[in-house]
Parts: structure tokens; C-alpha cells; sequence
């Protein structure tokens, strides 16, 4: 389904991702781990042509079903981006307007993308907030961005990303700054976008214990580079790289005395 | 053993703007032995940060005591308790927030220093030099600004800074949340190194089950601003009883291979 091969990219003069290769198959959830500066966020970005400031991709080729990514033009991404490819960023619920209630553009945003009536449209809204974890959606929904904590304001943005079921769901951080349970309940709910809807799904994450509970397959980025990528029990049963055994030995485990 | 902080049947009200009582601070009893860490765990609006604020006393309670070496430090006056917080230091989450980014890093380490006038400006610097040695930073760091330090530096520099007036408690308030695992890992060791070296105790605060096994010796649960369950071991699958402490253990990512 995509294809990433030798990638490179630049912000400026200086380099940010070199050589970069992976192939995801449809229905296949695919973690990208690393540190800051490891230039995981950057590859996700590319994909999606959204490279900020001066970045450019300056080598390689992302082959999404068949389209060179890298050299598509701005109106077909357009059209790509949303119902069929859609991203969710750490701080996606800053991207709501502040000026219109959640419903109001909530309602919007799905009937530009579809045939839904209003109507429709609200109550499709109000059952993926529920599934987000809000106990009453017809109150959220009736409120403005200010009136919501960043945590509520963060799962509505992701309910908004994941509401068409998108074929290519890529997903930079989503949950970091959520509380633990909420972050489960997301976790499970991209699994079951993924068994139900067949939803492809690249999780850009510092949470190697994340990462690996949720992916079919694990990419470790350092420096810009892949240090080592695998099947999740490959990565952590049997770590090829120093790196890679070093971040998993960071991470904090319940294990008892 | 006596604590050396201990809070009782701690209630702080407020009305919310829909005109319901939310209750952050609902009851709380809670006791710190010296050189003890102690975790806080729960979840946002479990009533963490106003408990704090509560200890460190830039809140009153409605009720309740808060003993600090025997003494209620709700009811002491302006000057005893600028004595008495000096024994009681904080490090934030954020240390862009809690840094003035047109200080250098020896003058934020030393402020408080200046403030209490425990040393002269013109010692500043040097006295930063022994702090930076201390959480592990190079004496070089003391002449840059904030922007220059990575997020584990900066967050080492509050550490620094902390230390300065001899804290005997220090408040940790989810001060590894935003680093890198392995910088995280790095920070924990070090609180470690200054729990044995110096005493302290730390009131360590975190919604993460799994930092609290690895570096608190006793953890109280929070949520809806009681406390449900205050646990004693090292082992939280096995001790933890209360429904909401078996989700918040549910809800830790650990890495899964074949097992």
C-alpha cells in the first residue's frame, strides 16, 4: 500500500532524514520509534506533504497504491488528504476554530466530506465523542474549544481524524499528552479501526512500549536514520541494535522486586 | 519514626461555574518519612496540583492541617512560613515555564540563594558551578541562557536550583513527562544518587504506575480528590486492589515480545 524507498529529506542545508526504506502493507500497523531529533515526525510528514519551513524531500520515492507521493501536486493531495489518507497530530485539538462550537464545525467538517444530512451528520459526531471516551456528547459539542480542557480538546480532534474511517491513518504522537486510561482507550480504538476497517495506521512515538504493543511491525529511528526495523517480538525479544536495547531497558516496567 | 509532613482530613471546596461543589480535596490524610520518596498518582482533575498548592501554600485549605515538623503551617504568619519553605522546594514539568529565558543558568540556579541572602551576587557563579557538578552538568552550562540547554539539561537545572537552600522535601510535579525515555531514565538515577547523598524526600508526582514501582517507596492513588488506595511494596500487580489503581496498571504500555 505504501512504499517508502531511500528517502531523503533536508530542512534548509541541513540534513534531517537520510536513506529511510518501508514497505506497509494494507491493515498493517506500523510504529516509527525514536528520541527527539530522530526525525521520525519528519518522515510522516513528507508522506503527507507536509513538510514545515524549509523542508524538502531531496531523494527517494514514497509510492502510495501506486502515486509517487513526492511528486504529487497540491490539488491531489488535497483531495487525498482527510477521508483517505488522514493525520492526527500531539496537539491536533489546537487546530479546531476558536470561534465556532465544537458541533458547529464538527458537523461541517464531516458533510464537506460527505452526503450526510445534518441530522445524520450530528448524531454520526455525537457516537464517535462517545466512543472517545465522552460521557455526554451533546454537551461537548455544545461548547467552544476554550471550554475544554486540552486533554478534551486532543480527543476531539482525534475523533475528528479517525470519523471516516480513513484508509491510511497516520498518527504523530496522538496520545502523548493524554491522561494514561483516555490514552488506552484510544489505543484500542485504533486497534479496532484496524480489525474492523482494515484502517492502515503509522504511529510516530517515543513509547517503545506503546509502539510494541500495538504494531505489527516496529521501526527504530536515531539521527535521522532506521537503526533497526522488525516484527514487534523481533524488536524487543531479540534487539539487533545497542540503541534499541539501551531505549528498552529505559523504559519503566511494573515487574515487581 | 516520626513524619516530616504530614497532612490531615485536608478539604478544599470550590463551585464551578454550573454552580455544582467539586471537593479537589476531599479528606486527604497523608504522612512523608524522612528520606522517603512517595508518589502521588492519579489522573488530571483528581485534585494533584490543588493538594500541592495546598502543601506549598499559595492555597488555604478550608479545612484540615498541614504539619511540617510537628508544626501546622496553615495557620503560621508570612515570616515563619518563608522560614519554613525553604525546606520545602518544587520542580515543575516544565522548566521553559519556570525559567526566566533572559537569565543565564548560574543566575536561576542561584536565586533563590540571592533571595533568602544566603550569598553575594558576586559568588553567584561559582556557587552555580558546584550545583551543575552536582546534577551532573558541566560547569560550562552556567554562562548560557535556557533556549541553549536541551529538555534533560533544563530540567537537571531546576533539580540544581532546588537544591540550593538545603530543601529537606522536594515536590516533583510530573517532571520526567515530557523528556525522552532514556533522558528520563537518566533523571530518575539522579534522584536516586541525591535521595542517598543528601536525605531529601521527594513527594513525586505521576500518573505512571510503572515509574511509581521503580522509584517510590510508597505511592498514594488518587481520584476525584480522595485518596482510594495508599500502597507499601515494590510489587503493584500483585498489591494493588482498588478498581481504579487496576486500570491505571492496565492502561501501562510495556514492551510485549512473543510472552
Amino acid at each position: 500500500m505504501l512504499e517508502i524507498k531511500d528517502l531523503d529529506i533536508d530542512y534548509g542545508d541541513k540534513q534531517a532524514v537520510r536513506d529511510f526504506d518501508l514497505s506497509v502493507d494494507k491493515g498493517d500497523i506500523v510504529s516509527i520509534v525514536g528520541e527527539s531529533g530522530s526525525g521520525k515526525s519528519t518522515v510522516i510528514r513528507a508522506v503527507l506533504g507536509l513538510l514545515p519551513g524549509d523542508g524538502k524531500v531531496c531523494g527517494g520515492e514514497i509510492d502510495y497504491e501506486g502515486k509517487d507521493l513526492t511528486t504529487l501536486d497540491p490539488k491531489s493531495f488535497g483531495e487525498l488528504r482527510g477521508p483517505e489518507i488522514s493525520m492526527i497530530f500531539q496537539d491536533t485539538g489546537a487546530m479546531l476554530n476558536p470561534t465556532q462550537s465544537i458541533g458547529r464545525q464538527f458537523i461541517e467538517y464531516i458533510r464537506t466530506h460527505s452526503d450526510l444530512s445534518k441530522e445524520e451528520a450530528r448524531q454520526r459526531a455525537e457516537e464517535i465523542l462517545r466512543e472517545m471516551n465522552f460521557k455526554d456528547p451533546a454537551s461537548i459539542m455544545s461548547r467552544y474549544p476554550f471550554e475544554l480542557s486540552g486533554g478534551q480538546r486532543q480527543r476531539v480532534g482525534i475523533a475528528m481524524g479517525m470519523v471516516f474511517e480513513p484508509k491510511l491513518l497516520l498518527a504523530d504522537e496522538p496520545t502523548s499528552a493524554l491522561d494514561v486510561t483516555t490514552q488506552k482507550q484510544i489505543v484500542e480504538l485504533m486497534k479496532e479501526l484496524r480489525d474492523k476497517h482494515g484502517t492502515t495506521i503509522i504511529l510516530i512515538t517515543h513509547n517503545l512500549g506503546l509502539a510494541t504493543d500495538i504494531s505489527d511491525k516496529v521501526v527504530v529511528m536515531k539521527d535521522g536514520r532506521i537503526v533497526e526495523s522488525g516484527d514487534r517480538v523481533q524488536i524487543v525479544d531479540e534487539p539487533k541494535s545497542a540503541y534499541t536495547k539501551h531505549l528498552l531497558e529505559c523504559v519503566p516496567r511494573l515487574e515487581g522486586e | 519514626m516520626n513524619p516530616i509532613l504530614e497532612v490531615r482530613d485536608l478539604n478544599k471546596q470550590f463551585i464551578d461555574k454550573d454552580g455544582h461543589v467539586v471537593k479537589p480535596s476531599d479528606h486527604i490524610d497523608l504522612a512523608l518519612y524522612p528520606n522517603e520518596t512517595l508518589a502521588v498518582v492519579g489522573e488530571s482533575g483528581c485534585g494533584k496540583s490543588t493538594l500541592i498548592k495546598q502543601i506549598i501554600g499559595v492555597l488555604k485549605p478550608d479545612d484540615g492541617q498541614i504539619l511540617y515538623d510537628g508544626k501546622n503551617i496553615v495557620d503560621l504568619s508570612a515570616a515563619e512560613k518563608k522560614e519554613i519553605y525553604k525546606d520545602i522546594q518544587m520542580i515543575f514539568q516544565d522548566p521553559n515555564a519556570a525559567f526566566d529565558p533572559r537569565m543565564k543558568i548560574y543566575k536561576i540556579i542561584t536565586e533563590p540563594l540571592i533571595h533568602h541572602k544566603k550569598i553575594k551576587r558576586s559568588q553567584a557563579k561559582e556557587v552555580a558551578k558546584e550545583y551543575l557538578k552536582m546534577v551532573g552538568l558541566s560547569e560550562s552550562l552556567a554562562t548560557r541562557y535556557p533556549h541553549q540547554l536541551s529538555g534533560g539539561q533544563k530540567q537537571r537545572v531546576g533539580i540544581a536550583r532546588a537544591l540550593t537552600l538545603k530543601p529537606k522535601i522536594i515536590l516533583c510535579d510530573e517532571i520526567t513527562s515530557a523528556l525522552d525515555v532514556s533522558v528520563q531514565k537518566e533523571i530518575l538515577d539522579l534522584l536516586e544518587k541525591l535521595k542517598k547523598e543528601l536525605g531529601v524526600s521527594f513527594i513525586f508526582i505521576t500518573h505512571d504506575l510503572a515509574l511509581v514501582e521503580q522509584i517510590a517507596d510508597r505511592s498514594v492513588v488518587m481520584k476525584d480528590g480522595k485518596i482510594v488506595e495508599t500502597l507499601e511494596s515494590k510489587n503493584l500487580k500483585k498489591e494493588a486492589k482498588h478498581p481504579y489503581t487496576r486500570k491505571l496498571l492496565e492502561a501501562v504500555y510495556e514492551p510485549r515480545g512473543a510472552a
